[in-house]
């Protein structure tokens, strides 16, 4: 790669993404809409080869910083680029790719309007440059400006469907969402009145000298943080907006809102807590505690909820609380193992998810049914894409072989070394009831007889490829996590300020 | 080589299985000749792999993968017998298909995952380490799950249902386990290394995972008060019933609760924690139990499922008396009462074929129609009471052999009585069958009766002659037991 792009790549991503956004509306005057959406998939696909590059470099030189337009911090902006990075960058462009790669095909129809599908792919775009900006960057305003971005854009995504009930739950959205914000702006208040400083990194070294003159005051700060980034991200009991928001939009909006916008919050917060304040202070704080619990708690309400549901994508959308209860009761672990697990969840989770929401907008678009009860031998008209869908409920279940059981697997280790009996306990009643409230999916549609025989045929062959590429994904990680996991457990390591393993 | 051979013999079955999931409904010839050919090769290898352990002492061994967490296949004489066992009957339950299965809509559907659920068998009885084990053990729920439903009725899809809760459950105390041990051990799940590695666990850890692990591995055992699954699973087409539940899954239960007790803890560590009794009174229950609650049923397949149930209990408590001597009879009970129960099944199923009748009370008189399939029921139901001349009399013997051995004479009392049971429960069916006279009219029996009676006599007359020469079992018993005790 020449070393003009090859130095500045972490900046390019998100900046390339960005002008690719804006002159999306721009492309409608093209006769063939499907060049611009081939090119919006192209740039993702870009965006990832450009973040398994960035990875590479991380994992073999090292963590650097950029400073953006060449203003060094504390003045401008700094990314910091180290394995969470390197990680976030490669689930955001491994799960977004597919997933508008499969919306392409029927985007049109599904928003209403040639331009209105223009602004869905700007809409698209803003939202994953903004989740790898949350990602990459090291400064905290810049994460409060990504996270706007990312919040605006995931309600807009959300009202695309433009019918009533996408307006009520984006409303609804768009209020917690804001509620979500301000606390998040007011904790970077007080962290800037505390420290005097908006780098992360400046951050931390004000804070490990001075933190105990002023105990109170990072608390109630820390609170704003978690119950900011946890409206935001459907931490139970905050999740209320999450299930009608992504049960109602339409496919590929709830599999890109379920899988990665919630993940880009909790990277935030990752760094809010582990790099802004320091693994140090934070884990002399009862907030881990907090977590853990929340967590937990997360766990089993989410699919106790779940398992309620008839309608099969408020069933996913309920799912992702308990799921998200994995990825928080790792945070609140705040042991190697467990951030690890937690690293390895929202990729596997990310991954897992978007095919889950893809096959359902599958099956709800062939054959019109929207509940489970009526999906009787679904599976025998559409074999591929319940094939799909039957590889994303055992990765969920977290069945050796599929990439759910590796971070599974990482939670537990880390439990056990925290002592934490209780958690194992949840982690293996979760996966139970996710098999509960999964199975039941792949038992109507393949071993029950169909109650009428509709010509059913299987959707375009764009879409099936997109949700075989993330099957393969899921199923390449389960069986050689090798790397992603090394991956994953520097990052867990940059987090926790250990030595890197290598 | 051997390492390649293991391979092939573990996933050539899988290839089978794709080769008929592809491969047209109507293609009946193509589906079974694959069906056969992958089982036969498959099984020839395992038995080639039996006899080079045996005579040479090589047992491949080797890891794919180079995470902390690899697959890893490691053979031994106990992972052989578990192997050659399934992979045999499996080609003899193959070909009871094809006669059994003739007529079935869903016949692609049915043999691919027939074949799948055989290479999983075989990935457990090879697995080096527990991770292996674990993998191979949860993937063969999955597997036999459309096998199980494949009436695709309510009652068929409700035992699904049980059959997956109950499995689920279990492998999750079982995955609980092998965390905690991953823990105590500081990551060694080898088979070989673990006894070693124990050393330094707590009393109370140790009891937590054995625990975790017996509770895990009894749900597919189905020891009382796990067994609730394995009667509903009966609905499920003959062949199936036959080979995955009295034969392969309930034994993949029965071989995890070998490996627990001999290749996890090994016989030094559970013989100090004294749970020894526990396990024994639960293992007496369940025979008893078992076999009255047999006595009880009308439904044929019933039956045998709770004699299973009581059947399998025999070779655990075997297993838990930790002495050479019971070790090879429960050995010997798994091999023979896999050999015997599969022929009872197999015979009813032809019985429910040929004249409709699914209950014992209707079979009077039907030993006139089929005397070849209820002979050999007959026969064979002696050697499930433990009687002479047949293979069921002597794994009885060594199992009576070790309870006196380890001065446990009460055992004894509660073998010989669930023997006596067995025998109200199994004589008074080949007597009506012969005795009686049926009602039923002679009719043209059915053009593919040949594909099941040939497996069934076959199955029968391995039985006899494990019966009259039972020393051609020695060598493995023998090796079984030297590698877990020094004599």
């Amino acid at each position: 790669m020449p070393g003009a792009i090859s130095e500045n790549l972490a900046v390019l991503i998100v900046v390339a993404l960005l002008s690719t956004a804006y002159i999306m509306p721009l492309l409608t005057k093209i006769r063939k809409f499907h060049v611009a959406e081939f090119f919006a998939v192209f740039m993702l696909a870009l965006a990832l080869s450009g973040g398994v590059y960035l990875a590479r470099e991380i994992l073999h030189n090292g963590a650097f910083t950029y400073a953006v337009g060449g203003w060094p911090a504390p003045w401008g902006i700094e990314l910091s680029l180290d394995a969470i990075s390197g990680l976030f960058l490669i689930t955001v462009g491994l799960v977004a790719t597919p997933i508008l790669l499969y919306a392409s095909v029927d985007l049109v129809k599904d928003v209403g309007s040639r331009s209105r599908a223009a602004w869905f792919l700007t809409l698209f775009l803003l939202l994953v440059a903004a989740l790898c900006g949350l990602g990459i960057t090291g400064d905290l305003f810049n994460i409060y400006v990504m996270v706007e971005v990312a919040t605006i854009a995931s309600c807009a995504i959300v009202a695309a469907r433009n019918d009533a009930v996408a307006v009520e739950a984006t409303f609804k959205y768009l209020m917690l969402a804001t509620i979500g914000s301000g606390f998040v702006l007011l904790g970077i208040g007080f962290l800037f009145v505390l420290t005097g400083n908006l780098n992360m990194a400046f951050i931390a070294q004000e804070l490990s000298a001075s933190w105990q003159n002023y105990p109170t005051a990072l608390w109630v700060c820390l609170s704003f943080f978690l119950v900011g980034f946890g409206v935001k991200s459907a931490l139970f009991p905050l999740h209320v907006w999450l299930p009608d928001a992504h049960s109602s939009a339409i496919a590929p909006s709830s599999a890109m809102l379920s899988s990665l916008a919630i993940k880009g919050y909790i990277i935030a917060l990752l760094k809010v807590f582990y790099v802004a304040v320091g693994a140090d202070i934070i884990t002399r704080l009862p907030i881990t505690n907090i977590l853990t619990v929340l967590g937990m708690l997360a766990i089993i309400a989410g699919a106790l909820f779940a398992l309620a549901q008839d309608e099969l994508k408020r069933r996913l959308a309920f799912s992702t609380v308990s799921q998200v209860g994995y990825i928080f009761l790792g945070i609140g672990l705040g042991n190697i193992q467990g951030l690890t697990g937690t690293f390895m969840h929202i990729l596997s989770h990310a991954a897992t998810k978007s095919l889950l929401f893809l096959a359902a907008g599958a099956i709800i678009k062939q054959t019109g049914k929207s509940r489970i009860s009526e999906m009787a031998g679904v599976g025998f008209e559409m074999p591929v894409t319940l094939g799909v869908f039957a590889v994303g409920s055992l990765s969920m279940i977290g069945i050796p072989l599929f990439s759910g059981f590796v971070s599974k697997w990482q939670l537990l280790l880390g439990s056990l070394a925290r002592g934490n009996y209780l958690a194992v306990i949840v982690l293996v009643g979760g996966s139970l009831l996710a098999a509960a409230y999964l199975l039941p999916v792949l038992r109507k549609a393949f071993f029950e007889r169909p109650t009428q025989s509709a010509a059913v045929t299987e959707v375009a062959y764009v879409q099936l490829v997109a949700m075989l590429f993330l099957a393969v994904v899921i199923i390449m990680i389960g069986t050689f996590p090798g790397v992603v996991l090394q991956l994953a457990e520097q990052a867990a390591a940059t987090l926790l300020g250990l030595e890197v393993l290598l | 080589m051997s390492t390649v051979l293991v391979l092939i013999a573990i996933f050539s079955t899988t290839f089978g299985a794709i080769w008929i999931a592809v491969t047209p409904n109507e293609a009946k010839t193509e589906r079974n000749s694959v069906a056969l050919g992958a089982l036969l090769g498959s099984a020839a290898i395992v038995w080639w792999l039996l006899s080079l352990g045996l005579h040479s002492g090589v047992y491949p061994a080797f890891n794919i993968g180079v995470a902390s967490l690899s697959l890893s296949f490691s053979l031994d004489p106990l992972g052989l017998t578990y192997g050659v066992l399934a992979s045999t009957l499996w080609v003899f339950a193959s070909v009871y298909s094809f006669g059994y299965m003739d007529q079935d809509r869903k016949q692609r559907q049915y043999f691919s995952f027939f074949l799948l659920s055989a290479g999983i068998t075989l990935g457990i009885a090879f697995a080096g380490n527990l991770f292996t084990f674990y993998l191979f053990y949860e993937l063969l729920t999955f597997a036999t799950y459309p096998l199980v439903v494949h009436a695709g009725n309510k009652e068929a899809l409700e035992a699904g249902t049980k059959y997956i809760k109950y499995s689920l459950t279990g492998a999750s105390f079982i995955l609980a386990g092998i965390v905690m041990l991953w823990r105590v051990t500081g990551g060694v799940l080898d088979f070989g290394s673990l006894p070693a590695a124990l050393g330094s666990a707590s009393p109370s850890q140790l009891v937590v995972l054995l625990f975790l692990f017996l509770i895990g591995f009894g749900v597919k055992a189905a020891v009382m008060p796990f067994h609730g699954w394995l009667p509903s699973a009966m609905v499920a087409p003959t062949p199936v019933s036959a080979l995955l539940h009295a034969v392969a899954v309930v034994n993949a239960g029965v071989f995890g609760v070998l490996r627990t007790i001999y290749s996890v803890f090994g016989t030094e560590v559970i013989q100090s924690m004294n749970v020894r009794p526990i396990l024994l009174v639960i293992c007496s229950i369940t025979i008893l139990m078992g076999s009255f609650i047999a006595l009880k049923q009308d439904v044929l397949k019933r039956r045998l499922a709770y004699s299973t149930i009581s059947q399998l209990a025999y070779i655990l408590l075997g297993a838990f008396m930790l002495h050479p001597l019971a070790l090879a009879g429960a050995i010997l009970h798994m091999i023979f009462h896999s050999t015997l129960k599969i022929v009872l099944f197999f015979s009813a199923g032809i019985v429910a074929e040929e004249t409709g009748y699914l209950k014992v009370s209707q079979l009077k008189g039907v030993g006139r129609i089929l005397p070849l399939t209820l002979g050999s029921f007959g026969i064979i139901s002696l050697g499930m009471i433990g009687m002479l001349p047949l293979s069921g009399f002597w794994s009885k013997y060594y199992l009576m052999r070790g309870s006196l051995a380890t001065d446990s004479w009460i055992l004894l009392v509660v073998l010989l009585f669930s023997g006596f049971l067995n025998a109200l429960y199994f004589i008074p069916i080949t007597i009506s069958a012969f005795a009686g006279k049926s009602e039923l009219k002679p009719r043209q029996k059915t053009s593919v009766l040949w594909l099941m009676l040939v497996p069934t006599l076959a199955l029968a007359g391995i039985g006899l002659v494990f019966g009259l020469w039972p020393g051609l079992t020695l060598p493995l018993v023998d090796a079984v037991v030297a590698q877990f005790f020094t004599l």
